[in-house]
């Protein structure tokens, strides 16, 4: 009788292992095994319905950079920015629905009661670092998703969703500040798995109790098995990285949903920020608001709602809306940019991107983009580029995708509508 | 005579009769000290002793007869090597005579047979272990009715014991496994769907939204698919009631649609309507009735509908269509694209299409005898009567007809009426693109629109089966509320109606939006914005106020769903941890699950739906459902399992996965542990489809095919014939046919020599054989033996499985064969061994025949080889992929005849596995009962289970090889009823033993 064990490599094992794993399964890279290069983070913030165009502009690079009035907030960061304008998502087409739910994944969406899509390229990324991270990516939103059809036949559900799990799905968005924070943080699946995992524990000990010998050894293997996982996390809720675990807590958003939308955003930037200084994810986006969106700014002493401004997108109403989605976005790269990492800091390792599936009212014929951060040294930054004029072939977002994706690590030979990077880039 | 054909040395268990009846004190009181001991120390010391260990064998280090049957697998092969006169080497010093062969042979033989007769039923050591991969989405299977399969992506399981990897020794656990096991869990909790009745699962994961709404709404999509109307069907059907033959005479017209699979109730209304008097109706009905009576009759007897009657009914279901167009009310648009419409009124209008759907349009009296005589003249009405159709307004409402001055006007209404009722303008109405989605822009919501098929189609029961479905879809999605929360964003935001200051409380978002207070306040402002003075009946009557009553009405009716539905989440929760658990909960399990659940649901960041999934996961990751671990009893000897344990034991067997309800019901009222329940339950089981499972876990495993899904590594550029389609169905053809030969009670045997065996589509035409069958259906097809077939020698899979990726190879296929079937002990190769070319086009000239007796040349090779590579010969007639072939890559004629030890040739496979299934047959049954008695016990086997292995043979030979008798003597056999006790002792249980059987 020969005992075969397979020599399955532990590394093996886990590449093996489903995106549902919520398990949070490698604890922080130890101190000892720091790594010489931090690792690269990408986040994506998308306001919906289009920006205001005639405040949208950059021009010149370097010291000579200068940004439109609706990208002012974003002027302490300038040399840290790359403001992208006249790219293209071919398959978006113009109105609702159907140039959100690719605006990451850039494939033609179907019409009518099937969904039909693709996985989103933060999803690679988030499947390309689920080993290394404890959360493969955080998934924010400040507004409900919606369902429902738009009169173009395309479902809502396309409108309310950027990152997609696969050609099916959309990941599930999260909308509470406290569960995002808990997810991070083994508190919302970590207390109940904790939970889970204490019982399996206890059951596995009363049948040790009443096994003998030989019984007993492959009891303990279960045994151990399940105390390993706990262990991890415990650890994992206990302390990220050298913070404690208090401080850690003290941050922990408040429960329910904020009421003002300021609040709002800021509580899930804050969740973004600290997930990429601790290296908890690698990989976020966050709806500010939905394409076809019902927010309301009362704080910025406007009644109506988001969509209906974005139809008089030239409007002072609507730029204030606008100027309001990019002060949240420059909130956040001025946190990154205040976290030190090595010898520099969190956003010279990140890429933070803004982006919106319409340019001017309803029409995508190119889309705003914004990328802040310098991607480990990769990205040179302090530059605005302009691609409306340089043929559709080269105009691509998707082409910006595959230039980004290269960056992380993840080289693929298209995606999207893309088979080329972007040049320039 | 070549060596591979030597008939394998004489089986142990087939002389175990004969010794039997040889008394056990006749012979030495110690055949080892006196025989044994000596003759090895001579003839196989000089090899094999502890400082030369040849073959990793030590025969000096054994000191007695119990030391022999302890190491009884070492010692069957050293019978086995002598009996062959493989062993002691030609080149040894001293060779043994006959006489000492046959005396050291009987003598070991002795050994066994009184060692095995002490111990004889044991069960041995069978040792805790999780479920295998398979047992484990098997399970899931079999506990959520949705085949969900978690463990696709965990590692491949490892086989141990008698090559099955339902052993523990085999199955281990790790803390990468167990996180997988936790991501599986997650995952099937994942497919948990609320519904009313209770705890349901999805095919896929309905943890979001969309996924939700589509699966209950696939649900009625499916319904009405399968209750749809289809005139021809039911007008031929009608034809052939008309003239059914004497035999029928008595049937009703719902008797009779019942045999049509078509709905009694719309068909008996069909007949009584088209058999009515023509003369009776002067309108439509009279015009329906004189085409009806003059359709053409049979022409002969029985009725059969030829094509004159079918091209005339095909005109009548036309002009039928054509009339029920003109004379049942207009269809409004059921989508609006355009977002001025107000959703109230849209869905004002949608309301009253659907209630009018089957009723006869007023306004179509006005034009009635034109159309009348138009159909009554030509048959067809004229492009100007279309054009005048379209014309025609719908009425905005009904007149009176009593009021109508003309009597003519009541008659043809009336007439009108009855046709409409049967031909409705739709029996149902579903979207193109939006299916069941309400269609006002934006707003999610859900409109039903089925009246005529609820009213003239649908038995009782049918209706309350669609309004469950239908409640279920607003259940599941709680539409109400999202269409509240929807129409208030879009007649804010894109209609601006609510962007008057008097709506300002009236908030998409605001949680207190469907209290009954706000919705109140929100229909009184909503009112007197949209200047509505109407009290009293009229308001009640007004399509606001329709809309909130809905409204309030659906969240009410939510409320009180949920309310009925919750406490069955629990309970479900509860029967599912029983069945994964294989046994009642204790009543501190239970309080203990029913506590955390509550935890959970009060959570208000988690709820209920969190707690079912959270409380799924807890099970799903127990030890109780992921291991088998039955803690022995107190005691040194044997006890008998548990019945829950034996419950357990035997489904795993059977259907590798855990008892249904009846064995767990039997079980817990003590029934089980009896012989003729035993027997009865063993036949039930074997007769459920997861009789395929066990199939697929032994044959696959035994045969090895399991794991072909993920070791296939055919070069696709050579054989482009093969693609996933046939890999999937190659693969599954073995299984298809163990299962019928289990299933139709027939000979095991014939797995080597079946003149049949099970195609699709694909596989068919891989064959080469006719199909006439869907593309997926799976046919039993015979006559293999004519296309150069027959049993599994010549199935796909094991001859994919057994060549290389460019070639195909007689070694691993004639391997297979002595190895597998036959159960040959083979050594594994030495590590030097000459690769044969890897293409059949590299052999520098040489037949692969020639190729072959190049391994015999090598004394080294040939010891085995000769055993082997000519049996592959047999299966030459079949490339790589199993696909027939008269040459083969080099062009060369296929050379595929074997010598059979009578001097006969056997060319190809139906001839070689008649020999197999007639000369080898005893060496196959015996190695498929080490096998499956090595499965079912989930251990190696051992000495004491000689015993078993002789009875199975013996029922064997006595019922005919078929192996539901063989299933029944492992079941009823006590290694596999027992279980050890904590403390056992060999000592104690053979002294047991031997009272037992004096």
């Amino acid at each position: 009788m020969t005992r075969t064990q397979p020599k399955i490599s532990r590394r093996a094992v886990l590449a093996g292992m489903g995106a549902s794993l919520a398990l949070p399964w490698l604890e922080s890279v130890p101190a000892a095994e720091a790594k010489s290069t931090p690792s690269k983070r990408f986040a994506c913030l998308f306001q919906g319905d289009g920006i205001s165009p005639p405040g949208w502009w950059a021009k010149g690079n370097g010291d000579a950079l200068e940004l439109g009035p609706c990208l002012a907030a974003l002027e302490p960061h300038k040399a840290q920015l790359n403001v992208i304008n006249g790219l293209y998502n071919r398959n978006a087409g113009g109105g609702h629905a159907r140039c959100t739910g690719n605006i990451l994944s850039g494939v033609a969406l179907q019409r009518g009661r099937i969904i039909r899509g693709a996985a989103s390229m933060d999803q690679l990324l988030a499947k390309k670092f689920e080993e290394e991270s404890a959360v493969p990516s955080l998934v924010l939103g400040c507004e409900h998703p919606v369902s429902g059809y738009h009169e173009s036949q395309y479902s809502m559900v396309y409108a309310s969703h950027i990152s997609w799990q696969n050609s099916q799905s959309p990941v599930p968005i999260e909308l509470y500040p406290s569960l995002a924070f808990d997810t991070l943080f083994g508190g919302k699946s970590g207390k109940l798995q904790g939970s889970i995992l204490d019982h399996v524990l206890e059951q596995a000990r009363d049948l040790r109790r009443q096994v003998s010998g030989a019984d007993q050894v492959k009891v303990d293997e279960y045994l151990s098995s399940v105390r390993e996982t706990e262990q991890r996390v415990k650890k994992l809720q206990a302390s990220p990285q050298d913070d404690s675990a208090e401080k850690n807590q003290a941050q922990r958003p408040q429960g329910g949903l904020p009421g003002d939308l300021r609040e709002y955003a800021r509580a899930m930037c804050d969740i973004i920020a600290l997930a990429f200084q601790t290296d908890r994810t690698r990989v976020a986006t966050l709806l500010l608001s939905r394409d076809l969106s019902g927010q309301t700014y009362p704080f910025l002493g406007i009644r109506d709602d988001h969509h209906s401004y974005s139809h008089s997108n030239t409007g002072p109403e609507y730029q204030k809306i606008v100027g309001f989605h990019v002060e949240q976005y420059a909130y956040l790269v001025s946190k990154l940019a205040a976290m030190q990492e090595g010898d520099g800091t969190v956003l010279d390792n990140s890429c933070l991107m803004f982006v919106s599936e319409h340019w001017d009212a309803h029409n995508s014929n190119q889309l705003p983009v914004v990328l802040a951060g310098g991607l480990g040294g990769t990205l040179s930054t302090g530059r605005s580029h302009d691609y409306l004029k340089a043929g559709d072939d080269k105009r691509k977002l998707c082409s910006l995708y595959l230039s980004l994706l290269d960056r992380m690590g993840l080289e693929l030979p298209e995606f999207g509508d893309a088979k080329q990077r972007l040049s320039g880039i | 005579m070549p060596a591979f054909l030597c008939q394998r040395r004489t089986e142990l268990a087939s002389v175990w009769a004969i010794l039997s009846l040889l008394s056990v004190s006749a012979v030495a009181a110690d055949p080892f000290q006196d025989h044994v001991a000596p003759l090895v120390k001579k003839f196989c010391g000089d090899c094999h002793n502890a400082q030369q260990t040849e073959a990793e064998l030590n025969l000096l280090k054994y000191t007695s007869s119990a030391a022999v049957a302890d190491d009884f697998r070492q010692w069957e092969h050293v019978i086995t090597f002598v009996e062959r006169g493989e062993m002691p080497p030609k080149s040894a010093r001293q060779q043994p005579s006959a006489e000492q062969r046959a005396e050291l042979l009987s003598a070991i033989r002795t050994i066994f047979q009184s060692e095995a007769q002490k111990v004889a039923g044991d069960p041995g050591v069978v040792l805790p272990r999780r479920l295998s991969n398979a047992e484990y989405d098997y399970s899931i299977r079999a506990l959520t009715g949705v085949d969900i399969r978690p463990t696709q992506s965990f590692p491949v399981d490892p086989a141990a014991g008698e090559g099955f990897n339902n052993t523990g020794e085999a199955l281990a656990m790790s803390p990468s496994l167990f996180a997988k096991l936790y991501a599986a869990a997650q995952q099937v909790a994942d497919h948990a769907l609320l519904t009313t009745r209770g705890v349901e699962f999805a095919p896929y994961a309905v943890a979001t939204y969309a996924d939700r709404a589509k699966y209950c709404e696939q649900a009625i999509l499916q319904f009405y698919e399968d209750h749809k109307i289809d005139y021809p069907l039911y007008l031929a059907a009608a034809w052939e009631y008309r003239h059914r033959e004497s035999s029928l005479e008595s049937a009703t017209p719902a008797q009779f649609a019942k045999t049509r699979r078509l709905s009694p109730k719309y068909f008996a209304a069909l007949y009584q309507l088209l058999s009515g008097d023509p003369s009776a109706d002067k309108y439509f009905l009279g015009w329906l009735r004189k085409r009806w009576s003059e359709l053409p009759p049979p022409s002969g007897s029985p009725p059969k509908l030829d094509g004159k009657a079918q091209e005339a009914i095909a005109r009548l279901t036309r002009d039928i269509a054509t009339v029920s167009k003109q004379i049942c009310p207009r269809e409004t648009p059921a989508i609006v694209s355009n977002a001025g419409n107000g959703p109230i009124l849209h869905l004002d209008r949608r309301r009253k299409t659907a209630a009018q759907r089957d009723t006869f349009d007023p306004a179509a009296v006005l034009q009635a005898e034109k159309l009348l005589l138009a159909l009554q003249t030509t048959g067809i009405p004229t492009p100007a009567d279309e054009k005048a159709d379209k014309n025609k307004q719908p009425s905005p409402e009904k007149p009176d007809p009593a009021a109508q001055p003309n009597p003519t006007a009541a008659d043809i209404t009336a007439s009108g009426a009855a046709f409409c009722k049967l031909f409705p303008n739709r029996f149902y109405f579903v979207d193109d693109t939006r299916g069941l989605s309400a269609g006002f822009h934006l707003i999610e919501g859900f409109f039903r629109d089925d009246q005529p098929l609820c009213r003239s189609v649908l038995s009782e029961a049918e209706n309350r089966e669609l309004n469950r479905l239908w409640d279920e879809l607003d259940y599941v999605t709680d539409i109400t509320e999202r269409m509240l929360r929807g129409f208030v964003f879009f007649e804010r935001s894109e209609r601006n109606f609510l962007k008057h200051a008097d709506f300002n409380p009236f908030k998409e978002e605001d949680p207190k939006l469907v209290l009954p207070e706000t919705l109140a306040e929100f229909e009184r402002v909503y009112l007197s914005r949209s200047n509505v003075k109407a009290e009293g009946e009229e308001l009640q009557q007004h399509p606001i106020h329709t809309f909130f009553e809905q409204i309030r009405h659906g969240l009410a009716q939510r409320q009180a769903r949920l309310r009925q539905a919750e406490p069955t989440y629990l309970k479900d929760v509860e029967a599912f941890a029983r069945r994964a658990y294989r046994r009642p909960l204790t009543t501190e399990e239970l309080a203990d699950l029913r506590a955390f659940f509550h935890r959970v649901a009060a959570q208000e960041e988690q709820g209920v739906e969190a707690a079912v999934r959270a409380s799924l996961v807890r099970i799903l990751v127990s030890p109780y459902f992921g291991c088998h671990i039955t803690p022995a009893p107190a005691g040194d000897t044997v006890r008998p399992l548990s019945e829950l344990d034996l419950a357990t034991r035997l489904s795993f067997f059977l259907w590798s996965s855990g008892p249904d309800e009846e064995l767990l019901q039997l079980a817990e009222a003590g029934k089980l542990q009896n012989e003729a329940m035993l027997r009865t339950q063993v036949r039930r089981m074997l007769q459920a489809p997861q009789t395929t499972d066990f199939a697929r876990e032994f044959f696959g495993q035994w045969l090895g095919y399991r794991d072909f899904p993920q070791q296939e590594a055919i070069d696709r550029a050579i054989f482009r014939d093969f693609d996933d389609p046939l890999k999937a169905a190659v693969y599954e053809e073995p299984t298809r046919l163990a299962a019928h030969l289990i299933q139709n009670d027939l000979p095991i045997t014939r797995l080597l020599d079946a003149d049949f065996t099970f195609v699709n589509g694909r596989l068919a035409k891989h064959y080469g054989l006719p199909f006439t069958g869907q593309p997926d259906d799976w046919r039993l097809v015979t006559g293999l033996h004519e296309q150069g077939r027959g049993g599994i020698l010549g199935m796909a899979v094991f001859l994919a499985k057994n060549s290389q990726p460019q070639r195909t190879s007689p070694v691993k296929r004639g391997f297979w064969v002595v190895h597998k079937l036959l159960g040959e002990h083979i050594p594994a190769p030495p590590a030097d061994v000459v690769a044969l070319p890897a293409k059949e086009t590299d052999t520098g000239g040489k037949t692969i025949r020639e190729l072959l007796a190049l391994h015999v040349e090598d004394e080294k090779c040939s010891r085995c080889h000769v055993r082997f590579d000519a049996v592959g010969l047999a299966m030459e007639g079949f490339d790589a992929i199993g696909k027939r072939r008269l040459k083969d890559l080099a062009g060369r004629p296929v050379d595929n005849v074997v010598r059979l030890p009578n001097g006969d040739e056997a060319r190809g496979v139906p001839a070689f596995a008649s020999y197999l299934a007639s000369a080898r047959r005893d060496d196959f049954l015996h190695t498929l009962n080490r096998k499956l008695l090595g499965y079912a016990l989930g251990r190696s086997l051992q000495l004491s289970d000689e015993p078993l292995l002789a009875e199975m043979h013996a029922v064997q030979n006595r019922q005919n090889d078929r192996l539901l008798p063989l299933i029944e003597t492992i079941v009823l056999s006590p290694q596999f009823r027992n279980q050890r006790c904590r403390d056992f002792s060999v000592a104690q249980f053979r002294q047991q033993n031997q009272k037992a059987t004096p």
